[in-house]
């Protein structure tokens, strides 16, 4: 129960965290934030869904926030950590993020190590309060799974580089929705099945 | 000029995470895994000090 209580905290306040980053990324980057955030929020559902429909990588303990079979806090905390890794980059470089073409190379590196620094957090705490739980065996450093030190960095980097090509390529807003949903779900769903075979591969 | 010297609303919710975290595990555990804290920690701070330079420039 006293469990039960404190992940109905965490929901909530991840889900604030995560609404309140959409108005700050619309008012920093205009229409193109609110799309890329909503890109960001689809790729996070379609991940978490497969993630637990398919059994693959981790499981959630039972939560109260649902959207399809998957916690809602798995498939916000991707949107949100991905704008707080570029926010960071933004702040560290002194420069600001340009949503419409793929990340250069010194911004992928930033956000890599941004996404790195937040599994370090999340997984270990994640794991202490009894929100979500690995597979059996799972390898970890430092308390952290190692196959998630690849998974963050690699979902952040593959998610700004498609969703920046689209916003490249593609003007009219019902066209990108489209390819979005044409691009995203197949790369959320690609994603964590390849590093499930990674996983499996490197006996991690 | 003065520029806008708030940090990232993003980076200031990441802190407060960071900050409810250490004060449930606190509350639970009676301690505190400081080191997996460590990256994100300075990663902010970076951030914060950067950003805060990079404004007010």
């Amino acid at each position: 129960m006293k469990l039960a209580a404190l992940h109905l905290f965490l929901e909530v306040f991840t889900l604030a965290s995560f609404v309140a980053t959409g108005f700050w990324a619309r008012r920093r980057w205009g229409r193109d934030g609110v799309w890329l955030y909503g890109f960001l929020f689809l790729l996070g559902v379609a991940r978490e869904n497969f993630v637990v429909l398919e059994r693959v990588l981790y499981g959630y303990a039972d939560l109260a926030l649902m959207l399809g079979a998957a916690p809602l806090i798995g498939a916000v905390i991707w949107g949100f950590s991905i704008v707080v890794a570029m926010a960071a980059t933004e702040a560290i470089r002194g420069a600001p993020f340009a949503l419409d073409r793929p990340p250069r190379a010194a911004e992928l590196a930033l956000v890599a190590l941004a996404m790195i620094a937040l599994a370090g957090f999340y997984e270990p705490f994640l794991a202490a309060v009894e929100m979500a739980r690995w597979q059996p065996g799972t390898a970890t450093v430092a308390e952290v799974p190692k196959i998630a030190l690849v998974g963050y960095p690699s979902f952040a980097l593959l998610s700004l580089w498609a969703g920046g090509s689209i916003l490249g390529r593609v003007r009219r807003a019902g066209a990108r929705v489209a390819a979005g949903l044409l691009v995203g779900i197949p790369l959320a769903v690609a994603h964590a099945w390849s590093l499930q075979r990674l996983k499996e591969a490197l006996g991690w | 000029m003065r520029g806008d010297l708030r940090p990232p609303l993003p980076l200031l919710l990441a802190a407060a995470m960071l900050a409810i975290g250490v004060a449930i595990e606190l509350a639970l555990f009676a301690r505190v895994e400081l080191a997996p804290k460590l990256p994100l920690a300075l990663l902010l701070g970076l951030a914060f000090a950067r950003g805060g330079a990079g404004r007010a420039r």
